[in-house]
């Protein structure tokens, strides 16, 4: 018998008869299920579902919470996560009647608060991006990026501009961008970063062929540096005829200080989950707002909230939208978290997170570089990308050092990404931090590199004090058990 | 600015400027065109956390929720009951807070509850495999249109009457500018679309997607469509808008499906005005690695220790990026986690008794609402805790005269062949009670007279 040490699943705590919830029993005289559900429809196969006292359910998802690591639990620089802090206020306001117990399809006599929030939302998110309309049906970041790519598919297609089949994506780009450009039917082609780990306008030129539909782009990007040609780029991209996209991962690194709107962009998304502190819930829900500039506005999906002299009103009168992303009208009350974070920091305050974020992204980076290769040696916007240890004779590797990090009690940064950075390891802090924090974090790793001289054994065993040690990953994709 | 979300103090910002080598912040922000720099202020107060409150429960208050009424309005989202533990455990803030489980041996709670999910929507569906969530019922079907379409390469698909037209219009818009040819059959009453769907069926078919219990309410998937559909040498996606129904339905798979996706906000998260809700997908294991999104799966430390990660990573986006299976990075984990709450608290007597519970509502009602002379039924056996009924006159004149009297009685249908000028769309959950529905026959007579 394998050695185990956290809880049994749910179906192997299962026992007979125990219950853990009594559903409202409803007072008609009863009739049995096979009086109303033909043969041919009812299961025969049996249901073979947990039975747990209510108790038990809530030991077992105890436990399962105390195995697992949020933002509160600690330190969290995972980068291009922007994992700030989730403030409980916003997992307050969703739970109001009026807003969790809305029908999507409720006629909009019953919804004028709910229409009111989110057209508030949609305004607030265009002022601050520079943007003419924003949609909020798409569900997360990668789906924000699918609409716009169907945007500019269909305008393409209106405009008669169907040989326009490329989209220009750096190398430094999230995997995401390249997927979503894919299953909107684009090709993709790869721009290299310069030395100086941003797009030289230069390099960019042999690329712009009649068949570029546009540019997707990371502003700050992945290596957290602001493409300082920006203005230069969106114009080459426009004089071209193509339009660019702005992947706004890392958007809390320029909230009031620049839009993305005044660079050139033509579609921006936002991550409500990162910028504006909705919590990412173990992997989602997110929300992924699209905000275009007025000549792509009518492909925007449907419906759209619009203003009358008598309130809100859905409508869907837009023949050119390219219809619509996902069922109703997008993530409500992930919206309503972002919208109460926003309101509660005002302008002033959205300003001083990045102010704060890029901040303690660059007092690390310069503590750090002593003794990790900073690739890219210069001011960095809200993250930056170490390319392992400097003085490394025992070759420990980046994952040794990520895995060293768990037995300090931090996640560790996001590691291997981006792709053009050897033995990447992506910080970021966020603005949720104290200076105690930050100084902590930098003695911790300094002791890693020096363990790494000292006792590279104990780093490449690491972790060892998380219920289970180094995962075979190789195993469980070579035999995937997937299920109990 | 001292600000609760902002911890770090004029002092600390001094003494970190000086580290880095600068006068102030603004500095780090030189990067930034002086053109477009700090040229977008607009007036944006900030608000303390008490005005932000006022300000949601003023919002809050001009909505009137279904909870203010006895509603009948289901049509792809659906008020159950949610047990009050539910919130309490999926809320605990190391879900809550956490992010995808990257590493995975500080998150093996997170990856379990995973693991679980899967295990309980395959048990559910009668599948092999299922990942782990997909944003939404719609989406879901949207992707499982483009892995069939990206596996077979066959460019005909098939919506049989009756699929919730949310999923329909997400499924189209995912596809716009692929060469595929969907074929929508029109709802028929008497005809669950076999007939039609005879005529549409060509060896070119990749897939007949089939709502069960369809947006009507009523049972479509058995054994003789599969096979006819298999006969064509298609696949059978089966969508599920309520799996609370596979309590007492047969599982998708036992009746021969190959892929079962569909909407799990039933298990036990709120209506939200639509979302977040949770999308569900399920597939045979030949699809194991053409499956769109995130997957656990369980392994070994190098102790021989179970644990669980996050596998078959080759077909994601990070890795593979434009040629990977699907563009997925978030997708919704912590609304997985509340199903697999929701299950393990009813367990499978308690989501039989809802689900038996519903049915025997909706046959309730049906049966007192088409006594009514002038109410004429829509539907016919077997239905679901859904059906049609047809009125006299437009639902538009009564819908608000029932509003006034505290009932939401339903959705409005569009004019069609089938069902007429005047129908609409009853849903009945387990909460409601005789009562509620004897006092709402009555109304609607005293309103249609």
């Amino acid at each position: 018998m394998k050695k185990k040490t956290g809880p049994p699943l749910l179906n192997e705590a299962s026992f007979p008869g125990r219950r853990g919830y009594l559903p409202p029993v409803n007072d008609l005289p009863s009739l049995p299920a096979g009086q109303l559900i033909p043969p041919a429809f009812q299961r025969q196969t049996a249901l073979r579902l947990p039975e747990l006292s209510e108790m038990e359910v809530t030991r077992h998802f105890t436990h399962l919470s105390q195995r697992s690591f949020g933002v509160d639990q600690g330190f969290y620089p995972l980068g291009s996560c922007t994992m700030k802090y989730n403030p409980k206020l916003l997992e307050d306001l969703p739970n109001l009647p009026g807003f969790q117990d809305l029908h999507p399809l409720q006629d909009e006599t019953c919804t004028q608060g709910a229409l009111a929030l989110l057209h508030q939302a949609e305004k607030i998110f265009a002022s601050l991006t520079g943007m003419d309309a924003f949609t909020l049906q798409p569900a997360a970041g990668a789906h924000g990026e699918l609409t716009g790519m169907l945007i500019l598919k269909a305008a393409l297609l209106d405009q008669g501009e169907t040989e326009r089949d490329t989209i220009l994506i750096p190398d430094s780009a999230h995997g995401t961008n390249p997927a979503s450009a894919a299953l909107a039917g684009f090709k993709v082609q790869k721009i290299p970063s310069s030395a100086a780990g941003i797009i030289d306008p230069k390099d960019l030129k042999p690329y712009l062929s009649p068949q570029v539909a546009g540019l997707m782009l990371t502003n700050p990007n992945t290596l957290g540096l602001f493409e300082k040609e920006i203005l230069t780029i969106t114009r080459m991209i426009h004089d071209h005829g193509g339009q660019v996209y702005y992947d706004g991962a890392n958007l809390n690194a320029i909230l009031g200080w620049g839009r993305p709107g005044d660079m050139g962009f033509d579609l921006v998304h936002l991550n409500l989950h990162k910028t504006f502190a909705t919590p990412h819930g173990g992997g989602g829900p997110g929300s992924g707002p699209l905000g275009v500039k007025a000549h792509l506005v009518p492909y925007l999906p449907v419906p759209r909230i619009i203003q009358t002299a008598d309130g809100f009103e859905w409508s869907a009168d837009a023949p050119r939208s390219i219809g619509k992303v996902k069922g109703y009208w997008g993530h409500f009350s992930v919206v309503i978290k972002a919208l109460a974070y926003i309101l509660q920091l005002g302008y002033d305050g959205l300003k001083q997170v990045s102010a704060d974020a890029v901040l303690a992204a660059n007092y690390l980076q310069t503590l750090l570089k002593e003794d990790y290769n900073l690739p890219y040696d210069q001011f960095c916007m809200h993250e930056f990308v170490l390319s392992g240890l400097k003085d490394n004779p025992e070759q420990v590797r980046t994952l040794d050092l990520a895995k060293g990090l768990l037995d300090y009690g931090v996640h560790p940064p996001t590691v291997y990404f981006p792709l053009i950075v050897d033995e990447a390891l992506m910080i970021e802090p966020t603005e949720s931090v104290t200076l105690e924090l930050l100084d902590t974090f930098v003695a911790i790793m300094k002791e890693l590199a020096k363990l790494a001289k000292t006792e590279p054994q104990q780093l490449r065993a690491a972790p060892s004090t998380t219920p289970v040690g180094r995962l075979d990953e190789t195993k469980a994709a070579r035999h995937p058990v997937l299920r109990w | 600015m001292n600000h609760p979300y902002l911890p770090l103090t004029a002092s600390e910002r001094r003494r970190m400027e000086k580290a880095i080598g600068i006068q102030n912040q603004a500095e780090l922000f030189q990067a930034i065109p002086k053109e477009i720099r700090d040229q977008a202020c607009f007036d944006l107060p900030a608000r303390t956390e008490w005005e932000v409150k006022k300000l949601f429960n003023h919002w809050a208050e001009l909505n009137t929720p279904v909870s203010q009424f006895v509603s009948f309005l289901g049509a792809g989202a659906y008020e159950h009951a949610i047990p009050s533990a539910l919130p309490y455990l999926v809320n605990r803030s190391e879900f809550l807070t956490a992010y995808t489980p990257y590493q995975p041996e500080l998150n093996q709670g997170l990856l379990q509850a995973f693991f679980e999910y899967q295990s309980l929507i395959t048990e559910l569906t009668g599948m092999d495999v299922a990942n782990a969530s997909l944003y939404d019922g719609p989406t879901a079907l949207a992707e499982a249109v483009l892995m069939v379409y990206n596996a077979t390469k066959k460019t005909e698909f098939v919506l049989l009457s009756g699929l919730n037209p949310e999923a329909e219009q997400v499924v189209r818009t995912y596809t716009a500018h692929l060469p595929l040819k969907i074929h929508a059959l029109n709802p028929n009453p008497a005809d669950p679309g076999n007939e039609a769907l005879t005529r549409v069926l060509s060896d070119q078919t990749a897939a007949v997607i089939v709502q069960h219990p369809d947006f009507f309410g009523r049972l479509t998937l058995c054994t003789a469509l599969v096979n006819q559909i298999k006969a064509a040498g298609a696949l059978t996606i089966a969508y599920i808008n309520d799996p609370i129904s596979l309590g007492l339905l047969e599982a998708p798979g036992a009746l021969g499906a190959d892929l079962v996706v569909g909407e799990a906000q039933a298990f036990g998260l709120p209506l939200s005005f639509g979302g977040p809700y949770l999308g569900f997908f399920a597939a045979k294991k030949d699809y194991l690695r053409n499956l769109p999104g995130r997957i656990v799966g369980k392994t070994t430390d190098q102790n021989g220790q179970e644990g669980f990660v996050l596998t078959l990573q080759t077909r994601e986006q990070h890795i593979r990026r434009e040629k990977a299976t699907s563009n997925i990075c978030s997708n919704q984990a912590l609304c997985a986690i509340t199903a697999t709450v929701y299950l393990a608290l009813l367990g499978p007597t308690g989501l039989k008794e809802v689900a038996l519970s519903s049915v025997q509502n909706s046959h309730y009602l049906y049966t007192e609402l088409t006594r009514i002379p002038i109410v004429q039924g829509r539907s016919v056996q077997p239905f679901f805790h859904e059906f049609v009924i047809a009125l006299p006159c437009c639902p538009e004149d009564l819908f608000p005269k029932m509003k006034a009297q505290g009932f939401i009685p339903g959705h409005k249908l569009p004019p069609s062949a089938a069902f007429g000028a005047n129908a609409f769309l009853l849903y009945t959950s387990e909460l409601r009670t005789k009562a509620e529905m004897d006092r709402f026959c009555e109304e609607i007579e005293r309103c249609l007279q």
